[in-house]
C-alpha cells in the first residue's frame, strides 16, 4: 500500500456521525488515504466515559462519552503515523491570513470552532459550545465554503463568523486551532495500531483509580441519580436528567451514538485483521448502545412526569445496566490473544 | 440499533439530518439519516427556557435596582457565573461584585467592553439597558 499525499485536493463531501472523527476521516480521505470514520474514532482510542461533577457545562456536571476534543487528531497521528500540521494562534489576523494562503494553495483545512457563531449551524440554540470541528475547503471573495462533517450538504459562512468562531473564549477555547494532513506513511501496520488502541481503551475504561473516569464514572453517575430520588426540587432533577439526555443523544452524537461507532470500528477491524473475536465484541457493543438509548428513554419518561416527585431508582438501574454490559465488552476485548 | 429504529420524529435541533450508525438485516453497519429525536429536542428546549426564565427574573430585579444589567445579559447568553468569569478573565468574586448596581455604575469602559465582547452585545446596549426599562 502506497499512500500519496494529494497536492491539489478536489473536495468530496462526506457526512459522518460525529464532528471530529468525521472531520479527520473526511480530510484524510480527501487528501488520498482511505480512512473511515469508525476507524478514525477507534484507532485513536477515543471511546470513553467521563463524569466530572466539579466542571460545569451550562450549569450542569460535565458528562462526556469520548476523550477530550483534539484527541482524535492526536490519536490518529500517534497510532497510524499520519502527521498533521496543527497550530494555534495568538494573532487573529495571522490566523486568518494563513487560512487564506492554505486555501489558495488548494489545501482544505480543518478548524476547531465555537458552534454558536456559525449562522448555518443551529440558529435556535445559540449556546456556547467550543469544541466543534468543521472543514473549510475553499473560498470565494469574502465567503468560505464549508463542508461541515455532520451536515448533509456543504454551505457557506462569512469571514467575520469564521474569525469569531475560531477565537471564541471560555472552556476549550479553540485559539484558532487548525489542522490538515501533512505526511502519510508508506505503509500502515493496522494490526499494531488497532491492538494498541484497543488495549489503551480497555485500560482507560476499566481503570480502578478514579471514580470519574471509565466504567466507575457510569456507576458514580448512577449513584448520584439515585440520591435524587424523591427530591422535592423537581425542577433541578428534571434539569439534571435533561442534561444527561442532551449530552447523550442530542449534542454531538452522544453516548449511544459513540457506542455504535465503536461497534462499527470493531467490525471493520475484525474484517481487516481476520479476527472473529472482535466481531463478537462488536455485536456486544451494539447491544450496549441500545441499552444507552433505553436509559435515555427512561430519562425522557421522567422528564414528562408531572407528579410532585420523580422516581429515579429505575433510571439509575438502567445506567448501572449499561455499565455492566459495557464492562463485559471490555473484558471480552481484554481476553483477546494478539499473536 | 436497527435501521428502522433510528429516530425520525421530525424535531431537529440542527438544520440537517444527523447520521446514525445502524445495523441492517445482514448485520452490516450503515449510515442512516435521522430526522431528530423528540425527547432530546424537548430537553434542549427546556434548558433554553430555563435560562430565559432566569433572564426575565434578572430583568425584574434590574428594574428594582437589585442587580445590574450584566446578570440579565449573562443569562441571555446562556452562561453561568463561572463561565462568564472564565471568559472575561476576571475572578468570580469580581464578576459577582459587578452584579451590584452601585459597583456597576462605577465600572470603566474598558471592563464593560470586555463584558460586551463576551456577551455579544454592544457597549451602549448594556449601559442604556436600565434606562430603557424605566
Amino acid at each position: 500500500m502506497n499512500h500519496k499525499l494529494r497536492q491539489n485536493v478536489e473536495w468530496t463531501h462526506y457526512q459522518g456521525g460525529h464532528c471530529e472523527s468525521a472531520g479527520v476521516s473526511s480530510l484524510v480521505t480527501n487528501y488520498g488515504l482511505d480512512l473511515s470514520e469508525p476507524m478514525a474514532f477507534g484507532v485513536s482510542n477515543s471511546i470513553m466515559f467521563i463524569y466530572f461533577p466539579f466542571v460545569k457545562v451550562w450549569g450542569m456536571p460535565l458528562i462526556s462519552y469520548r476523550m477530550m476534543p483534539r484527541s482524535i487528531i492526536n490519536g490518529v497521528q500517534k497510532n497510524l503515523g499520519i502527521r498533521f500540521f496543527t497550530r494555534t494562534y495568538k494573532d487573529q489576523d495571522a490566523a486568518m491570513q494563513e487560512l487564506d494562503d492554505l486555501l489558495d494553495r488548494g489545501k482544505p483545512v480543518g478548524l476547531q470552532v465555537s458552534a454558536s457563531f456559525l449562522a448555518y449551524f443551529c440558529p435556535d440554540f445559540n449556546m456556547p459550545f467550543n469544541a466543534h470541528t468543521t472543514i473549510i475547503y475553499g473560498r470565494e471573495g469574502d465567503e468560505y465554503l464549508v463542508s461541515d462533517p455532520i451536515f448533509e450538504y456543504t454551505t457557506r459562512v462569512t469571514r467575520d463568523q469564521v474569525r469569531k468562531a475560531r477565537f471564541a473564549l471560555g472552556q476549550n477555547a479553540p485559539r484558532g486551532y487548525c489542522f490538515y494532513p501533512e505526511y502519510f506513511p508508506e505503509t500502515i501496520d493496522y494490526r499494531k495500531a488497532i491492538r494498541k488502541a484497543i488495549k489503551k481503551s480497555v485500560t482507560m475504561m476499566l481503570q480502578p483509580m478514579m471514580p470519574w473516569v471509565g466504567i466507575r464514572a457510569i456507576n458514580t453517575m448512577a449513584r448520584r441519580i439515585e440520591k435524587l430520588n424523591g427530591s422535592p426540587d423537581t425542577k433541578y432533577v428534571k434539569n439534571y436528567l435533561g442534561n444527561i439526555m442532551t449530552f447523550q443523544e442530542e449534542v454531538g452524537t452522544g453516548g449511544g451514538g459513540f457506542r455504535f461507532i465503536y461497534a462499527a470500528f470493531l467490525k471493520e477491524a475484525s474484517q481487516l485483521l481476520g479476527m472473529p473475536e472482535l466481531l463478537e465484541a462488536s455485536r456486544k457493543m451494539v447491544a450496549v448502545g441500545d441499552l444507552w438509548r433505553q436509559a435515555a428513554l427512561g430519562c425522557a419518561k421522567a422528564f414528562r412526569e408531572k407528579a410532585g416527585s420523580i422516581d429515579t431508582i429505575q433510571i439509575a438501574a438502567a445506567f448501572r445496566e449499561c455499565a455492566k454490559a459495557e464492562k463485559d465488552v471490555y473484558l471480552t476485548l481484554k481476553k483477546i490473544r494478539w499473536k | 440499533m436497527k435501521v428502522n429504529e433510528v429516530p425520525q420524529d421530525g424535531k431537529r435541533t440542527m438544520r440537517t439530518r444527523m447520521v446514525h450508525y445502524a445495523v441492517d438485516d445482514n448485520g452490516e453497519f450503515v449510515k442512516v439519516g435521522s430526522d431528530g429525536w423528540e425527547p432530546g429536542y424537548r430537553a434542549l428546549i427546556n434548558l433554553r427556557e430555563d435560562f430565559d426564565a432566569r433572564a426575565e427574573d434578572a430583568k425584574e430585579r434590574v428594574k428594582c435596582g437589585q442587580t445590574s444589567p450584566l446578570e440579565y445579559f449573562m443569562h441571555r447568553a446562556y452562561m453561568e457565573l463561572p463561565t462568564l468569569a472564565q471568559m472575561t478573565g476576571l475572578s468570580q468574586r469580581k464578576v459577582k461584585k459587578h452584579f451590584d448596581p452601585r459597583a456597576f455604575e462605577k465600572l470603566d469602559d474598558a471592563t464593560l467592553q470586555k463584558y460586551a465582547t463576551v456577551l455579544l452585545v454592544d457597549l451602549a446596549t448594556i449601559k442604556d439597558f436600565k434606562k430603557g426599562l424605566l
